[in-house]
């Protein structure tokens, strides 16, 4: 009860700081220019914004907004170093992306083990994704790959696989090793559902960005999570500081909204990055009305060989984004523990029930 | 229609996982619910929660001596369903549903739901919203509409 209270204050304390954002007098926009940006990567087409400006004057990234995508992280070995799809090819694969749920449910509607994200309406589709004529989410390396651990990091990597509580569930049927509470994922606990960077969920990837005088804040749906980031070119927080999704200081480059985060919390990483090391660079550019072109360096040489980076579509969607209260009915926490129990005591049966034969 | 769309959603899905999509959900189905265990379960909705970061379903089943025994099933964060206009009376308390899902590890009356049909056999789908999904309704077989064992219920 006192870690939820305790996640609560955090909560208050943002949504005050939220509110001051939000008393600035309201934004009005007003298409003023478009015009074709820099473009930096082979092979694409010029990349096009489009730019509307708030009141004071910043290019308008403001409105409801999804990351979901059927685009994968890292490319799949048959395009090779090949960046882009064809029109067609794209709108096949978001086809396939949509029927493949449809023959999901039909095909196993009692045997396959996972949610049926079809007939239920949590299926991408229905939250706005839009086709994608990226081969995968991963632009650089240009293989589309993300590049090699570090062999510490390797190591580190194998080490919490072996010995934690079984968080990443890379084998779905492993026993659950959690004894306490504690022991389940950040997620699980409603503490933090991660990010930076802004990736493609299986559900509620949807946030709000609200740009005030001096400060862009972003909400996530999924948690209710914010990050507040200040334009002023204020200092980097000392070093001995870390908070749930690091702490990011934002600036313009022509259209673009960039945005430098470090300061990241141990345990609470991207990909269980190191966070004294870590540093992310976010680059948010509105391309039409209803697309931002969202872009993320990741820079942690202690975790990866090189610096690598993504590409995630962000798409136009409705509002509003419905509160997210998940610690107060968070069932799954004693769900889990009490199936980690019950397979502990059937395999402990099984055992005796051998040893007596 | 409206009803129809509401009811389609509202047990609700967690994971992508029949997609590319980099899967993030809230929490491993296989650390919550058994994937040998499916069950079939014809019962009357008593309870409708639609919380995060999961909703859940509370049904009765009356067994033929009598019996009466109130299941939960576990759906999606109800964010979606809100979205789309479903509330918490869309079904409402009394509504006769077979639900199709798997049972918890621990809890022999607690499951994930998959799916919802009503005793005449219409599944609820989306209607027209999607791309080759020309019908509002579509209809189960005999057997997969009937009470089944947990064997039985694999198709």
């Amino acid at each position: 009860m006192g870690k939820r209270f305790g996640v609560h204050s955090n909560v208050w304390a943002v949504v005050i700081a939220i509110a001051a954002i939000l008393a600035v007098p309201a934004l009005v926009t007003a298409q003023t220019t478009s015009g074709v940006a820099g473009n930096k990567d082979k092979g694409a087409a010029p990349k096009k914004t489009w730019v509307s400006r708030t009141a004071d004057g910043q290019p308008d990234l403001q409105g409801y907004w999804t990351s979901l995508s059927f685009t994968a992280m890292e490319r799949p070995a048959k395009y090779g170093n090949r960046e882009f799809l064809t029109d067609e090819e794209a709108a096949q694969i978001h086809k396939e992306g949509i029927q493949h749920s449809y023959e999901f449910t039909f095909n196993d509607l009692a045997e396959t083990p996972v949610y049926d994200a079809t007939v239920y309406a949590l299926s991408a589709w229905q939250e706005g994704v839009a086709p994608n004529r990226r081969t995968s989410l991963v632009v650089d390396p240009p293989d589309g790959r993300i590049p090699p651990l570090t062999p510490e990091a390797a190591k580190v990597r194998e080490a919490a696989r072996k010995a934690g509580p079984n968080q990443d569930y890379a084998d779905p049927n492993a026993p659950v090793k959690a004894d306490v509470a504690e022991d389940l994922n950040l997620g699980e606990r409603c503490l933090s559902f991660g990010g930076p960077p802004i990736l493609p969920g299986a559900y509620n990837s949807n946030f709000q960005i609200v740009q005030g005088t001096g400060y862009v804040m972003i909400e996530y749906e999924w948690n209710n999570e914010i990050r507040i980031i200040p334009l002023d070119g204020r200092p980097q927080l000392s070093q001995g500081l870390h908070r749930w999704h690091g702490n990011s200081r934002g600036h313009w480059e022509g259209n673009t909204l960039v945005v430098e985060t470090s300061n990241f919390r141990p345990g609470a990483t991207f990909q269980g990055a190191n966070a004294k090391t870590l540093k992310m660079t976010e680059y948010f550019t509105r391309t039409d009305q209803n697309t931002i072109e969202y872009k993320f360096t990741i820079d942690d040489p202690s975790t990866w060989t090189r610096p690598w980076s993504a590409i995630v579509p962000l798409s136009h969607m409705q509002g509003p984004i419905p509160e997210y209260d998940c610690s107060e009915n968070n069932n799954d926490a004693v769900n889990i523990l009490a199936g980690a129990r019950a397979t502990e005591k059937a395999a402990a049966e099984k055992a005796k029930n051998i040893s007596l034969r | 229609m409206r009803v129809a769309l509401a009811v389609a959603m509202l047990v609700g899905a967690l994971g992508l996982l029949v997609t590319t999509l980099p899967v993030q959900a809230h929490h491993a189905f296989a650390a919550t619910f058994d994937t040998s265990k499916p069950v079939v379960v014809h019962c009357v909705i008593t309870k409708v929660e639609l919380i995060n970061p999961h909703s859940w379903f509370w049904c009765d089943e009356k067994a033929a001596g009598g019996n009466v025994t109130n299941w939960g099933f576990e759906g999606g964060s109800p964010n979606s369903l809100i979205r789309h206009g479903v509330t918490k009376n869309t079904i409402p308390v009394g509504t006769e549903l077979i639900i199709q899902g798997y049972q918890s590890k621990a809890f022999e009356h607690k499951g994930v739901g998959v799916n919802m049909t009503f005793p005449d056999g219409r599944k609820f789908l989306f209607g027209g919203s999607a791309p080759g999904a020309e019908s509002e309704v579509a209809t189960l077989t005999k057997d997969e509409i009937a009470p089944t064992s947990k064997d039985d219920s694999k198709k």
